[in-house]
């Protein structure tokens, strides 16, 4: 493929962005064609090396916002079939949106769960540790029952670390799991590009 | 090597090739390529989130008639190696601790 091919076909995958922005992209890439052809490689070698255009392009869009690989498509004028065609969609696209909306609302109920469990976790044990120590020390006469109340209060404290532990592994798995989906996600808005 | 640990490592590098002189795209990837491999694609977001975040500067110098860009660190890219490598210590010693492992391990069978 020639250099221009190689830009041409970048730039058709990057439609939609701010034009000085595309010039950019396509600067960066023009120049690593440049600096192998003073190399003494042919237009076809140099771009044969290279990545493919498309997987170029779709590096460059995948470090862009979410909202703004949305907003790229171009905005159309709305004529009597599109608007048909959304009322006609209805029973497909409402269920839909209700869908996405309920994800989002369950991933922030998650969050406060998590804060909640959290919360509830160390007050219900740091009351029970607490009672535990209070029962230690007004029984210190009572050896059995001194013995019984610490090794309770000691056991408390080992069994909030452990959940503690558990519910940090929890989050971090959770936490990686928003950067898998919006990376799937965004690659719908790039694929469809592809095609068009 | 683990793709997680590359993407990490990848920004450094590239911090410290433009480290040691203002380099250009090209270069970097030759620079770089005796170390880790990377492709242009891989490397031209990487420019443009360190630009973004203020960790390196470009400007443009003609040459053979067309414009080539180069990069420079800045303070704050000088601050992420700094950190980077400060970081490593713990690592070395991670490294360290599971190589006793697996020589115990050896010695023993």
């Amino acid at each position: 493929m020639t250099k221009q091919n190689y830009l041409e076909r970048m730039r058709k995958c990057l439609e939609g962005l701010p034009p000085e922005e595309i010039e950019a992209h396509l600067a960066f890439y023009e120049e690593m064609i440049d600096e192998r052809l003073e190399e003494g490689m042919s237009e076809e070698e140099a771009t044969e090396v290279m990545e493919e255009p498309e997987k170029a392009a779709e590096k460059i869009l995948q470090e862009l916002p979410l909202p703004r690989l949305m907003r790229r498509e171009p905005d159309k004028k709305w004529g009597w079939k599109e608007y048909l065609l959304t009322v006609l969609l209805a029973p497909f696209w409402i269920p839909m949106f209700l869908l996405v909306l309920g994800l989002i609302i369950g991933m922030l109920g998650m969050i406060v769960g998590i804060l909640g469990g959290v919360a509830g976790m160390i007050v219900g044990a740091g009351g029970a540790i607490t009672a535990f120590l209070y029962t230690a020390f007004i029984h210190m006469a009572n050896l059995p029952l001194f013995l019984l109340a610490t090794g309770s209060a000691v056991f408390s404290v080992g069994i909030l670390l452990l959940l503690l532990i558990m519910f940090y592994r929890c989050t971090i798995i959770f936490a990686d799991l928003p950067r898998h989906i919006i990376t799937w996600f965004k690659k719908i808005f790039i694929r469809r590009r592809y095609h068009q | 090597m683990d793709p997680q640990l590359k993407r990490g490592l990848l920004d450094i590098c590239v911090l410290s090739a433009i480290s040691r002189e203002d380099s250009y795209g090209y270069k970097i990837i030759k620079d770089l390529a005796d170390v880790i491999e990377i492709s242009e694609s891989t490397l031209y977001p990487i420019l443009r989130r360190l630009e973004g975040a203020g960790s390196l500067r470009s400007y443009s110098v003609e040459h053979n008639g067309r414009l080539r860009k180069f990069y420079s660190i800045t303070p704050k890219g000088k601050k992420m190696i700094i950190e980077f490598l400060e970081s490593w210590q713990q690592v070395e010693e991670i490294h360290r601790y599971i190589l006793e492992g697996e020589d115990d391990k050896a010695k023993l069978s």
